[in-house]
């Protein structure tokens, strides 16, 4: 029976991989400029270099996929992770308010600072290692507002942690809405596409600056994914067995906000993933959270490549931002949770 | 005779409800002890609140004559199991995962079950009768079943101690004294200590060394089946004439039917 699940696993994962290099490799060939395999093959292999080549592949489309790879990650993992605190299936980072927290804190960074974060050049280092940092801050302030509004004697109710996700996540909306139309026209430009959440400026540093975020708090998250199988119980019978319930969820719940922040710092909002790939996972994996989260990763990580591609590709040359592509994608699947989850 | 539980100017409750204040009281080592009142009297309060369910808003708490406070919530997770009075699981678990749940205080590898562990979830699946659908997912069970079954969650947790919060809830009268004879037999042959809360005081009188009587916030007396079981007592704690006679066949006492007090009904 053990074993069963465990190849069920591997199975589920290999597919995944499989997906997620087919998407890849959509991704990589398509585009303005369409590419051969073997074209790709020789210049990854450097076989053969061609400067228009090297700039489409290592500029523009590479680290595009390793983004939205990143991303997915990280999104599908605090899914799980918010999914299995909360014992609410309709949490999300977006819904919970943390996406509007974070990108809040990051559109007053970009208005205060008048940072062009779009078109980042190797001297603005220090300015772009500063944006997850503060998409962190907005990030957890949204978590501990919300956390601490629906906290009533010290248990938390579904209900409010809901309702308050809503109210936060309209207000953090309002202000980083607010903010941007104080900006220039070329600013608010940017940030208007990093609201709608966009990976087509991606470029390197991104992937480096949540690279190590994502790594720390993958890991941490990954290692405890245990304590989520236990937290389906209800909060009594936890307890019962020794585990320090409130302080376990705190820690948790700090590791994904930190997940989601690195993600909205470069991506901006893509809402959905987080709350699509943990249910996706379930559906294939079971309910044992050391298999539905690495399997959840990479659903977020496949759908967002996908999304991408989608999103660059179905208008081209205009490019549709990967959001709203996975809003497009999400909204029909949320709502079919939700009619589900009233029976 | 070492206590299980002593009580020291105990307090407890909800946000700005105290549900009680003020209390002492011991509860034995090695007996069945259960606690009964008319609702909202505070019993399960009591329950939750000395197996850290519920953090204790005043006073001392010992278990075994350690102070509870100084005891990592691990610790106690060893010497004490508690089943709540509405336990709650994924129904797409199977009986024997959720069983394995308990054994989360004593494992250090969590994906990997050791033979101990292995030993204790077959020694509870025996012992609660739940052996046959072991592999069953828990929307199959029944509600009989099912309560079972998180008993032999919480003897996995392999405690001296058992804090019970109305077991018998919900359950048909055959299924009631199944699990109500699992509890006995524990006490009995693994000398375990029972804590519990039960509506039936018939139950309570026949499955019991120790009776705690509650209302409102105040144990109103403790002492064996006979001496609460009679009708002075059940007047002031449940406010009813009991009709009291003696069970010949278990020897306990029986409330047979009763009436309300007239004069108490406002």
């Amino acid at each position: 029976m053990h074993k069963k699940a465990s190849n069920v696993f591997l199975m589920t994962m290999l597919m995944l991989l499989l997906l997620i290099l087919g998407a890849s490799y959509l991704h990589i060939t398509n585009g303005v400029f369409d590419m051969s395999v073997t074209d790709i093959i020789k210049t990854l292999l450097r076989l053969e270099t061609n400067s228009n080549f090297d700039l489409v592949i290592f500029e523009f489309r590479l680290p595009r996929i390793v983004i939205a790879a990143l991303v997915g990650i990280g999104l599908g993992m605090a899914g799980v992770v918010l999914q299995g605190i909360t014992r609410n299936g309709l949490a999300d980072p977006g819904i919970l308010g943390i996406n509007a927290g974070a990108g809040a804190a990051v559109v007053i960074f970009m208005f205060f600072f008048q940072l062009r974060l779009m078109t980042a050049d190797m001297s603005s280092w220090m300015s772009i290692l500063m944006m997850p940092l503060f998409g962190f801050i907005g990030g957890t302030i949204a978590a501990i507002l919300i956390f601490s509004f629906a906290m009533k004697n010290g248990h938390l109710d579904m209900q409010r942690l809901i309702l308050t996700g809503i109210a936060i996540n309209s207000g953090f909306g309002a202000l980083s809405l607010f903010l941007s139309l104080k900006m220039s026209a070329q600013d608010f430009e940017s940030a208007a596409i990093w609201m709608a959440g966009s990976i087509y400026n991606a470029n390197w540093i991104f992937a480096l600056t949540m690279l190590p975020w994502l790594l720390i708090l993958g890991i941490y998250v990954y290692r405890k994914s245990y304590l989520l199988d236990y937290f389906q119980l209800e909060e009594d019978s936890i307890t019962s067995l020794g585990i320090a319930v409130e302080k376990e969820k705190m820690k948790l719940l700090l590791a994904s906000v930190g997940l989601v922040s690195a993600c909205v710092s470069v991506s901006g909002s893509i809402g959905f993933i987080g709350l699509m790939a943990p249910h996706i996972a379930k559906q294939l994996v079971g309910i044992q959270h050391r298999y539905v989260m690495p399997v959840s990763a990479l659903i977020g990580a496949g759908l967002l490549i996908l999304a991408d591609f989608i999103g660059k590709t179905v208008f081209a040359p205009s490019e549709l931002a990967v959001g709203i592509v996975v809003s497009i994608i999400g909204i029909p699947y949320f709502l079919y949770l939700l009619v589900k989850s009233k029976a | 005779m070492q206590t299980a539980f002593r009580m020291e100017n105990l307090a407890s409750g909800y946000e700005q409800v105290r549900v009680f204040e003020g209390l002492n009281l011991t509860i034995e080592e090695g007996k069945v002890t259960t606690i009964i009142g008319p609702n909202g009297c505070g019993k399960s309060t009591l329950l939750k609140t000395i197996g850290r369910i519920l953090k204790k808003q005043q006073g001392t708490v010992y278990l075994q004559e350690q102070n509870m406070q100084n005891l990592s919530t691990k610790d106690i997770a060893k010497k004490l199991a508690i089943l709540s009075q509405t336990p709650v699981a994924p129904g797409q678990l199977k009986v024997e995962e959720l069983i394995a749940y308990g054994r989360y205080p004593h494992r250090n590898n969590v994906n990997r079950l050791t033979n101990k562990d292995e030993e204790m979830i077959e020694w509870a699946l025996t012992v609660t009768n739940t052996i046959e659908y072991r592999n069953r997912e828990l929307a199959q069970l029944s509600g009989g079943q099912r309560q079972r079954v998180w008993l032999a969650m919480a003897l996995a947790q392999e405690t001296n101690i058992l804090l019970l919060d109305e077991p018998t809830t919900y359950l048909d009268m055959a299924h009631q004294l199944e699990v109500l004879d699992i509890v006995k037999s524990l006490n009995e042959q693994h000398a375990c200590t029972i804590v519990m809360v039960l509506h039936d005081i018939n139950h309570a009188a026949r499955y019991s060394d120790h009776l705690i009587a509650m209302r409102k916030g105040v144990v109103m007396q403790t002492g064996t089946p006979q001496e609460i079981l009679c009708a002075e007592v059940m007047r002031r704690v449940f406010h009813i004439d009991a009709r009291i006679m003696e069970d010949p066949v278990t020897n306990t006492p029986v409330c047979y039917s009763y009436d309300i007090l007239k004069e108490t009904i406002k």
